[in-house]
């Protein structure tokens, strides 16, 4: 099974290509910057480099944050547009997932926590442990203050996470890559249609209510 | 056949349009969703995009008797709206342009409208070539301004609001009064049971030489009124001719500004679009004043004047049909496009 796997939560944005009979990516497209307006061109180069072409790919893995919440709508938009065109599979991952395994191929072990910028002074958190050939969630998603954070570091928790280090200087930067990403789809069939894949919302909204109209007398 | 999609504000369309023809105009509405919130709330705006655009689009195709791969190109509206909602239509029409290997073009949401009143009949097709020259308002609940057509995607833009859309104005005078959202609605029907020279509001900028509009200061206007009256909001008459009485200032405003603007022009045809086009004292109005200026009237059909697909695919087609190259499919969304010819994201 051909995957394109796509990762836009982050400031960095990747594209890859992953065969699930090949250990490593075919391709991976990388860029920084910028609103990601370009992402069918970061497509396009990531097929080109695998030497494939649109047709062939038989599955999208799709980096559903938490993180960037236009990163992520663009490439689910991307890839409904797609699949309303072709019937391809698409399969929606957790971005806190895909850092954990990126944070292994890196080669760290150990109890690690996973922080994103849930802006407004609160992180995402998902705590994993790194073995030397998997890694394995330990404790689920969840919203957290700054100093809720701190604490798992105080326990010995090595925090990972694309701006780590915005809060944490002894932190561990890593991006979620679309090739950790690609690999986390490989064997995977849980796809579900793109209408019902949205981003991971944690927070719950507080939009301001109007009052109740008032009847006309 | 074309496939055009329109997510620019609070409503997802799909519509399948061929050779000038609307064989297919899907509209899902927001307007429930964001009622309690008494106005567009984008960031709910975009979920819900993201949750209904493919089963609108499925359905557009269906009901075009469709497969997606008949499709000959796509299009979506790039701006100007709400970016977050704007990301959810151009990239899924970007996708499936370059996944079918189509061309794909995106399309200013204004410029679709200055050729919806040219959209009717059953099945609606577009009656506009050759195009009159004509002076076009378009006037919703984010826009308020007039343009000049001058033919067939030629056009330029005469004025706009200064702060203030109309429809804004019809929203937020409706909230002082305690009517749901939206507001402009419940005002045009309130409005006719209502004495529309009860109470004197200001009628902003007629007398300006411009073809700029301003509705806030009537809105504050409205706002000290009520702050000096407010034994008001106890009696029904007096609401009803505080609507009639809000109406009439907001459309003599609209539609003095649209003919003046038509005599200077020297054309002899006067278009209207855009959401509050469906205001039934604005369209008795403009048809009045044209027929007293001896001036032609297309006023869109209600389904074309809010937002809508069909006419964002009848523009992308014509735009093709005229040699317009396809668009890059890096190309980004583009929430504050200005319509002035020439003017690009």
């Amino acid at each position: 099974m051909k995957i394109l796997a796509l990762e836009f939560s982050s400031p960095q944005r990747s594209v890859a290509v992953v065969d699930d009979g090949q250990a490593p990516a075919l391709a991976e497209v990388i860029e920084t910057g910028g609103r990601g307006a370009n992402a069918l061109g970061m497509v396009e180069a990531a097929l080109r480099q695998a030497r494939l072409e649109r047709e062939q790919v038989d599955c999208l893995a799709i980096g559903i944050g938490p993180g960037s919440y236009t990163g992520i709508r663009s490439i689910i938009a991307l890839a409904q547009g797609w699949q309303l065109a072709t019937q391809v599979n698409l399969l929606p991952i957790s971005s806190a997932d895909c850092i954990a395994a990126q944070a292994r191929a890196e080669g760290l072990t150990g109890p690690v926590a996973v922080v994103i910028d849930a802006q407004r002074k609160e992180l995402y958190l998902a705590n994993y442990d790194l073995l030397p050939d998997a890694w394995r969630a330990t404790e689920p998603l969840r919203l957290v203050s700054l100093d809720q954070a701190r604490a798992q570091a105080d326990a010995g928790r090595l925090l990972v996470g694309p701006e780590v280090s915005r809060w944490f200087p002894d932190g561990r930067v890593i991006f979620p890559r679309a090739s950790a990403l690609g690999r986390l789809a490989v064997g995977r069939s849980d796809f579900l249609p793109g209408h019902q894949i949205e981003p991971i919302y944690l927070r719950p909204t507080t939009f301001v209510k109007a009052p109740p109209p008032r009847p006309v007398p | 056949m074309l496939l055009a999609i329109e997510t620019s504000c609070d409503e997802t369309s799909a519509a399948v349009v061929h050779e000038g023809r609307v064989l297919s105009n899907v509209v899902s509405s927001q307007t429930a969703l964001h009622e309690e919130y008494g106005g567009v709330v984008p960031e709910l705006a975009a979920r819900e995009h993201l949750r209904n655009l493919m089963p609108i689009v499925r359905a557009a195709l269906g009901q075009a008797a469709i497969a997606p791969n008949r499709l000959e190109a796509v299009a979506a509206t790039r701006g100007p709206g709400l970016p977050g909602a704007l990301l959810v239509g151009l990239k899924a029409a970007q996708a499936l342009a370059f996944a079918l290997r189509r061309p794909w073009l995106g399309i200013h949401h204004h410029e679709a409208h200055l050729y919806s009143p040219w959209i009717s009949g059953e099945p609606p097709s577009a009656v506009f070539l050759p195009v009159q020259p004509n002076v076009s308002l378009i006037v919703s609940g984010g826009h308020t301004l007039l343009a000049r057509v001058n033919g067939e995607l030629d056009h330029e833009l005469l004025g706009g609001t200064l702060d203030d859309a109309a429809g804004e104005c019809f929203d937020k005078i409706g909230k002082l009064l305690g009517l749901p959202y939206p507001a402009g609605p419940q005002i045009d029907r309130l409005a006719r049971e209502g004495n529309s020279s009860a109470y004197s509001f200001p009628r902003p900028l007629l007398d300006d030489a411009s073809d700029d509009f301003s509705f806030s200061g009537l809105k504050t206007s409205v706002r000290y009124f009520l702050r000096d009256h407010p034994r008001l909001l106890e009696d029904g008459q007096a609401i009803r001719d505080l609507c009639a009485s809000v109406q009439r200032a907001i459309v003599e405003v609209l539609v003095a500004k649209t003919v003046r603007a038509a005599r200077r022009a020297r054309v002899s045809w006067v278009t209207a679009s855009g959401g509050v086009t469906c205001n039934q004292g604005l369209r008795r109005a403009l048809a009045t004043a044209c027929t007293a200026e001896q001036l032609q009237l297309r006023l869109a059909e209600k389904v074309f004047c809010t937002d809508n697909a069909a006419m964002i695919g009848i523009l992308a087609e014509r735009k093709l049909a005229r040699g317009q190259a396809a668009m890059d499919l890096c190309a980004d969304i583009a929430p504050g496009w200005a319509l002035s010819p020439g003017s690009m994201p």
